[in-house]
Parts: C-alpha cells; sequence; structure tokens
C-alpha cells in the first residue's frame, strides 16, 4: 500500500537530521501562523500564487532561491567545520554515510535549486521590461515551470526527514548510483526531484525564447538588443538543447533501478561511460546556463555605471554566441581520467582552451567599458569589480586544467573544487546578487541599504579567497575531494584557514539578509519615485518602479541601442510612440499550482514505490491540463482608462507589490 | 493581424522550439541505442527478435495516419467540422491500431524472455521505441480530447490553432518512427551479427 515508506524511514535517532527538520518546520509553521494571522491567505493565493505576471513569478522564483541558498550555506557550514575538526586524532562529528549526502545535497541545492531559479528570477523580472513587452510569450507555461521547480525543492527538502538523499555526489555516477551499491531512495529523490524541476526549466527555456524572439518593441532588431537580454537568449538556447538530454539520462538510471533494465549496470552489457558522456553533454552547457546571464548582468551594471555605452557590444554578442556554441564540444573535459585516450583528450583540452579567448574579449570590453568612465561605486558595480578580478582567476586555473597531463594530477582534488567555486561563486554568485541589488528597485519601489550591502561585499570578497586559496594549496598537496576526514596533520592550518573563511562569508550572508530586513524597514529613505534610480540605459528604467501589470501602456519604438537612454539624451519624452490600445492579459489560474501538487504526488510516490499513488498524480496532471484546455475565459481585458497616466512616475500602490 | 491570430502564430512557433528540443531527447536515445546496440549479453540479437512483417504494418499504420491527419487539417481550414471530427477519427484509429501492434511485439518479447532486462541492447531497444509509443499515446490522448471539444463547442479559431499544433506533433512522429524503422529494425535485420558484447561481467 505505501511501498518502501513506513515510520523507519524518519532518522528519529539522528539528532542534527532532526532538529535540522525541526526547525524546517518551524519556519513554515510560523509562517503559516504569520499568514493566517493577517488574514493574507486569499491575497497570497490570488495575487501570487496563482499569478501568471513575470514579475511576480520572478519574485517567488528569487525568494526560494534564497531560502534554498541558506540551506546550501548550512551544508558548507556543516562540512567545512568537520573538516576542520576532522584531521588527524579528530574524528569530527558527521559521520560518512551522513556528510556524504551532505555533499551531494550541496551540489545539487546550490546548482539547481538556488544558482539557477535565481538567474531564471532575475531573467523573468528584467527581459520582458528590456525588451518592451507586456508579459512573456506563454505566461501561462511559466507558472507551470515556477510550480515543477518548486516540486524538486520540495523534494530534495523532504529527502531530509523522510528516508535520504543519494550519496553520490551531485552527478550520480553509476555504478555507485544503480540499486545494488544505492539500494535506498537517496538516488530516487535525485532522479524524481530533477527530472520534474528540469522539465520546468525546458519550458522556461521555450518560453522565453519565443519571447525574446516574437515579443520585441517596434525597432528593436537582434542587433540592439540590450546585453543581459541576448545572454538569456543564448542561455535558452542551451537550456533547450541540453536540457532533455538530462531527462534522457536520469530517465535511463530510473529504468535501470526500477524496471531492471542494464543501460550502466556492470553486468548485462551496461556501460556506465554512456552515462558520464551523457550527463556532461549537459553538464557542461549547464555550466554556461549558469554564468551566461551572469555575464549579462555584470555588462548592464557595468555600462550603467560608467556612464557609458558599453565597449564593444558587437563583439561581446559574438563572444556570447561563440561561448555558447563551443559549450557543447567541451564536454569531456570532465573525465580526461576516464580512458579516452592521448587524442581524444587534446581535442577537447583544446577546445576547452579556446573558450577562454570569447571569455577574454569580454573581460577586456568590461575593462574599456570602464576606462576613463564616470565610475559609481555602488553595491552593484562593487560586486562586479569583484567578480572581475575573481573570475579572471577561476578561469586561469581553468585553462590549467583543461591541460590534460595537468589534469591527471589535480582531477579529483580539492585544487578542483577550487576551480569551479571560483567561477560559479565569483561569476554566478557575484551576478545573481548584483543583478539583484541592481533591479531590486525596480520591483520593491526602493533601493536596498548601500551601507549594508558593501559590508556584504567586502565580507564575501575576502570570505571567498580566505576559503578557496587555501583549498588551491590543498589541491597541489594531494589533498582529494569529498573525504571526510584527512589524516595529514600538515593540513590542519590550511583547513582551519577555510573553515575561518566560511565565518567571514557568514558573516557576508548575514548582512545582506541583515540589509534586506533594514532596507524594506527604512523604505522611505530609499524609495524610487523616478523609476529610475540608477541613471540607467535600457527600457526596464522607463516604466514607473514597481511597473503596472502590464509593464507598457504603450509599446516604445526603439531607434537605437540604449534605447532609454537614447530617449533621455534625445529629449524625447519617455515611450514616445505608439496609440494607447485595450489591453489583451491572462487571468490568474491554479491550474500551475494544481499541475506542481500532482506532480509532486507522482514524484513522491515514485520515489517510494507506491505505485498507485504515482497514477493517481500523472492522472491528476493529466486532468489539470484537459481541464485547463477546456477553459474559454483565460483572458481578461484592461480597458484604456485604466492606463491613464501610467506613463511616468511611480504608478498607485497595487496590492502585493508594495513591500 | 489580429490578438488571436498573434497568439496562434506564437504558439505555432513554441511549439516548433518544443518539437526540437524533443529532437534532442530522441537523439540521446539513438545515441544509447547506438552505443548499446551490440551490447547483447549473450541474450538474443536483433534477427531473433524482429519481425518485419509486422513491424510493416506498424508503419503502413503510422504513415497512412499522418495523411489521414494531414486531411484533417486540411478540414480544419476548409472550416468543415465534420470533415475535420472524421478525419480526426481515422487517424485516431490508425494510431490506436499502431499502439496496439507495438504494445503486442513488447508482449511478445517479455514473454519469450526477450525483456528489456535481458540485455543492454533489448534495454536500448525497449526504451527507444517505447519512449516513441509513449509520444504516439500521449498524441491519442491529445486527439481525443480537442476531438471532444470540437465536438461540443464547436469548430472555434482556438480548436483550429490546436489541430495545427497536433498535426506538427503528429508528424514529427512519423519522421522520427522513420528513423526508428530504418536504424533499429531494417538496419538491425540486416546487419545483426557483429561481435556480441557485453557478455562478459564487465563487457
Amino acid at each position: 500500500m505505501l511501498g518502501k515508506l513506513g515510520l523507519s524511514a524518519i532518522p528519529f535517532r539522528d539528532p542534527i537530521i532532526m532538529g535540522a527538520f525541526g526547525f524546517m518546520i518551524a519556519c513554515v509553521l510560523a509562517l503559516g501562523a504569520l499568514v493566517t494571522y493577517r488574514h493574507r491567505w486569499g491575497w497570497l493565493w490570488s495575487e501570487w500564487l496563482t499569478s501568471v505576471d513575470h514579475k511576480r513569478i520572478g519574485v517567488m522564483y528569487i525568494v526560494v532561491a534564497i531560502v534554498m541558498g541558506l540551506r546550501g550555506f548550512a551544508d558548507v557550514v556543516m562540512m567545512r567545520s568537520q573538516l576542520a575538526m576532522a584531521n588527524g586524532a579528530g574524528q569530527g562529528y558527521l559521520p560518512p554515510e551522513h556528510y556524504d549526502q551532505i555533499f551531494s545535497a550541496h551540489g545539487v541545492i546550490m546548482i539547481f535549486f538556488m544558482a539557477m531559479p535565481f538567474l531564471i528570477g532575475l531573467i523573468n523580472i528584467a527581459v520582458p521590461l528590456q525588451i518592451g513587452a507586456r508579459d512573456v510569450a506563454f505566461p501561462f507555461l511559466n507558472s507551470v515551470s515556477f510550480w515543477l521547480f518548486m516540486v524538486g525543492v520540495v523534494l530534495v527538502n523532504l529527502s531530509l526527514a523522510v528516508g535520504e538523499f543519494a550519496r553520490t555526489g551531485w552527478a550520480a555516477y553509476p555504478p555507485l548510483s544503480e540499486l545494488p551499491y544505492s539500494p535506498g531512495v537517496g538516488v530516487d529523490y535525485y532522479i524524481w526531484s530533477l527530472e520534474l524541476a528540469g522539465i520546468g526549466t525546458l519550458l522556461t527555456g521555450i518560453n522565453f525564447l519565443v519571447t525574446i524572439l516574437a515579443l520585441r518593441a517596434p525597432g528593436m532588431t537582434l542587433m540592439r538588443m540590450p546585453v543581459f537580454t541576448w545572454t538569456a537568449l543564448c542561455t535558452m538556447i542551451l537550456v533547450i538543447a541540453a536540457f532533455p538530454i538530462l531527462t534522457v539520462v536520469l530517465g535511463l538510471l530510473a529504468l535501470d533501478r526500477y524496471l531492471g533494465m542494464h543501460f550502466f549496470t556492470n553486468g548485462g552489457g551496461g556501460n556506465m561511460m554512456l552515462y558520464v558522456n551523457l550527463f556532461w553533454a549537459w553538464g557542461h552547457p549547464e555550466v554556461y546556463i549558469l554564468v551566461l546571464p551572469a555575464f549579462g548582468i555584470f555588462s548592464e551594471i557595468v555600462a550603467t555605471f560608467s556612464g557609458k555605452r558599453l565597449f564593444g557590444y558587437t563583439s561581446m554578442i559574438w563572444a556570447t554566441v561563440a561561448i555558447t556554441v563551443l559549450s557543447f564540444v567541451v564536454w569531456l573535459h570532465h573525465f580526461f581520467t576516464m580512458g579516452a585516450g592521448g587524442d581524444v583528450n587534446a581535442v577537447f583540452g583544446i577546445t576547452t582552451m579556446i573558450i577562454a579567448v570569447p571569455t577574454g574579449v569580454k573581460i577586456f570590453n568590461w575593462l574599456f567599458t570602464i576606462f576613463r568612465g564616470r565610475l559609481r561605486f555602488t553595491t552593484p558595480m562593487l560586486w562586479t569589480l569583484g567578480f572581475i578580478v575573481t573570475f579572471v582567476f577561476g578561469g586561469m586555473s581553468g585553462v590549467m586544467l583543461a591541460n590534460p597531463p595537468a589534469d591527471f594530477v589535480l582531477h579529483n582534488s580539492q585544487f578542483l573544487i577550487a576551480h569551479f567555486h571560483n567561477t560559479i561563486i565569483g561569476g554566478t554568485v557575484f551576478g545573481a546578487i548584483a543583478g539583484f541589488t541592481y533591479w531590486f528597485p525596480k520591483i520593491a519601489g526602493f533601493r536596498l541599504n548601500e551601507r549594508l550591502g558593501k559590508s556584504a561585499f567586502f565580507c564575501w570578497f575576502v570570505g571567498f579567497y580566505l576559503t578557496f586559496v587555501p583549498l588551491y594549496i590543498l589541491g597541489f598537496l594531494g589533498m582529494t575531494r569529498r573525504v571526510n576526514y584527512t589524516g595529514n596533520p600538515a593540513w590542519r592550518p590550511l583547513l582551519l584557514l577555510a573553515a575561518a573563511g566560511v565565518a567571514v562569508t557568514a558573516a557576508g550572508v548575514v548582512l545582506l539578509l541583515v540589509q534586506l530586513v533594514v532596507s524594506v524597514l527604512q523604505r522611505s529613505a530609499g524609495r524610487d519615485r523616478s523609476g529610475d534610480p540608477w541613471d540607467g540605459r535600457t527600457l526596464e528604467w522607463s516604466v514607473p518602479s514597481p511597473p503596472p501589470a502590464w509593464n507598457f501602456s504603450r509599446i516604445p519604438v526603439v531607434t537605437g541601442r540604449d534605447a532609454f537612454w537614447e530617449m533621455k539624451r534625445g529629449g524625447t519624452a519617455p515611450l514616445p510612440a505608439g496609440t494607447r490600445e485595450p489591453i489583451h492579459a491572462m487571468r490568474n489560474t491554479g491550474a500551475g499550482v494544481f499541475i506542481g501538487a500532482f506532480s509532486l504526488v507522482a514524484g513522491f510516490a515514485m520515489t517510494w514505490h507506491i505505485w498507485w499513488l504515482a497514477v493517481v498524480g500523472v492522472a491528476g496532471v493529466i486532468a489539470t491540463l484537459v481541464v485547463r484546455a477546456a477553459d474559454d475565459a483565460t483572458e481578461y481585458e484592461i480597458p484604456v482608462e485604466a492606463l491613464a497616466g501610467e506613463d511616468t512616475g511611480p504608478s498607485p500602490t497595487r496590492a502585493g507589490t508594495s513591500p | 493581424m489580429s490578438a488571436d491570430a498573434h497568439a496562434a502564430s506564437l504558439r505555432v512557433f513554441g511549439f516548433w522550439v518544443y518539437l526540437m528540443s524533443d529532437c534532442v531527447l530522441f537523439a540521446s536515445l539513438f545515441v544509447a541505442y547506438a552505443v548499446l546496440h551490440a551490447h547483447y549479453a549473450g541474450g538474443p540479437t536483433p534477427p531473433d527478435v524482429i519481425s518485419l512483417p509486422g513491424v510493416l504494418a506498424e508503419t503502413l499504420c503510422l504513415l497512412s495516419s499522418s495523411f489521414t491527419c494531414g486531411l484533417a487539417s486540411l478540414a480544419t481550414s476548409g472550416s468543415s467540422r465534420g470533415g475535420m471530427l472524421g478525419w480526426l477519427a481515422v487517424t485516431f484509429a490508425l494510431g490506436a491500431a499502431f499502439v496496439g501492434l507495438e504494445g503486442s511485439e513488447f508482449a511478445r518479447l517479455v514473454r519469450e524472455g526477450s525483456g528489456p532486462g535481458r540485455s543492454a541492447w533489448l534495454s536500448s531497444f525497449f526504451t527507444l521505441v517505447g519512449t516513441h509509443g509513449l509520444h504516439v499515446c500521449a498524441g491519442l490522448l491529445w486527439m481525443l480530447v480537442l476531438g471532444i471539444q470540437v465536438a461540443f463547442k464547436g469548430l472555434r479559431s482556438v480548436s483550429a490553432a490546436r489541430m495545427r499544433t497536433l498535426s506538427l506533433f503528429w508528424h514529427f512522429l512519423d519522421v522520427v518512427w522513420v528513423c526508428v524503422f530504418s536504424f533499429v529494425y531494417l538496419a538491425g535485420s540486416l546487419f545483426a551479427g557483429g561481435p556480441s558484447m557485453g557478455s562478459m561481467p564487465n563487457g
């Protein structure tokens, strides 16, 4: 009846896990109590959870990404404190089976449930505004994407207390992830959370590709698009081309585990290198899915706060396109040591190094934009400068690893850990925080506190180097990754230094949260009535903060790059052209929530082998889609009168968008 | 362009993009099949299990259903509700026959002990062919829902737009089937007999 599920699935005896889960439950209950106390359930449901407005979906993505980022960071604190203690005579406090779950969950959470949703959230918020569109091409699909992503989030968090998570590392290589070696439900949680969230990401990819290609304002040719929109476009192409591979490879692993097939097994003719190749054929493009939007964010920020148009726009675009293409021909560098042979390794080593060329072009473009610019050292600009320095280091250690002979020495060591954190933190995380600070006033109507933001930046910047420079050195000294104990007492000082770095970074994390709270409390101080708090260059700054649900009362006509800057310089009023017409907009719908809920039921049931419940979940998804398809009143009309006075200045307060 | 027509053209464009992503999905499955095609693990080889006459019947069903699906599209453009429903019903019947034939082929293989767990080759065979079959089932469900909608609510612009994406989907599945037929069934029955890999424990 309940498959493998029973009371024994809950690790009552483990105080760390039960404490963490108790804390999670307490947070959820407190939140629920607060909403109940303030009678906000109806508002939460009708204004947010069922919303098809790209801005609100973007906000929800970012809220969840921040929460999951905190969970992933808690994993960091546990891992680094364990390693600081478990050296020589010390054993630390995390047994191997728990430690293995922590590093697997850390990787999965940070990539799928922190970095990607954070960037997708920013893309949701900024891209339609940047191209002068009223919404995305398929607003309902956007809601479905978000709720499928939430299914993955809930499954990963459930695994904390009900059962276990994978102990295989975030890539879940077979044969370790096959049934004989991972008989528990951990790998199944991994498979279903990523399958379902991955489908959501794929739908986002389709949605935004169509949005960017088909919904641009008149006059906005491709080579007039803001750089962030360009990087979003290339990211979506990567999503569309790469995520089906992830769907397949995880599906094949599931078939091995559930139906006794032999894709990647030791016996029966299976070939685990097929998994490794397919996984990284998705996995390397994924790296650029994570970093291209960040490149776009930095490009917007660097131009805005240097008071200049971006240096080398055309080369920036072509560099982005080149990276997009090259990202598909380097996957083998993730496993040089796994027997492809010298010739093949050489080819992939060279293609990998070639990626450094377009990336270098970008770095120089940013530097030349800064050169002789009139710089304003705001918080987003500080993150950008920190990124440029940090990312160059990360890129160079990457070029070292791209050299197969060097990779044979450094492979699977702490050097590798330091390298990819160097690029993902220095690139994606810095970019996400920079973009968050940059676009926050557009959504909230007020700026974040600059002083706290700068303090947070310096803590992060110092904390990052304090953590990862020791790891580079430890890698050279021979410390491998994924160990919960080291025997060499000579490594202790470096391990302690890395733990101290995490403490400094933790101060940065706390400061970011304090910044958010303080900024909300003192919102009148940072109020933005102009809609253009940074003297911006692109169209999102031409509408009020927060923008009306329909974004643009009149669709702007674009005459050049940096469209809003041109309008301001040319002395023309913002949004010069176009006549007002009634707007067709989509009604909010709960269908996305229901699809997510039924998918969650199906994913949970599959994880625990509760077959009847899985059938119920799938049938529920189909039924929801059929009912939705029969709904003829999905749209409503916003009359012209409602649009009056919406062109400039702050919009009237609307429920939900004011903090 | 009217708002409706604009929305319809967006849908068609979006659906094309989705089909491209589905192409990548099938490409990955073909890759898995190519890698594992000779991994028989001492089990049956393609000529042992493939029955070309049965596959020919499947192929004829699916190819002719593509033709009738085209006729249903033409009837939709001609605003002929009866024509659309009629041809959709024929398409549905042919598609259902395809699924039935494929299901009976699968059932026969499992009965003979050549199920998907027998060898890596059979795993990839069942998965590739079965994924296509699942897509066809989804298409059948779609036809059913669309047919009922049109029967009860009439042939409206939104149904016409759905008919357009449905026919794209159906023709796409036809193209995929041509590849499955050529590379799995024809090539399998013609060129089998290569060295059997995977019979050893670590093969």
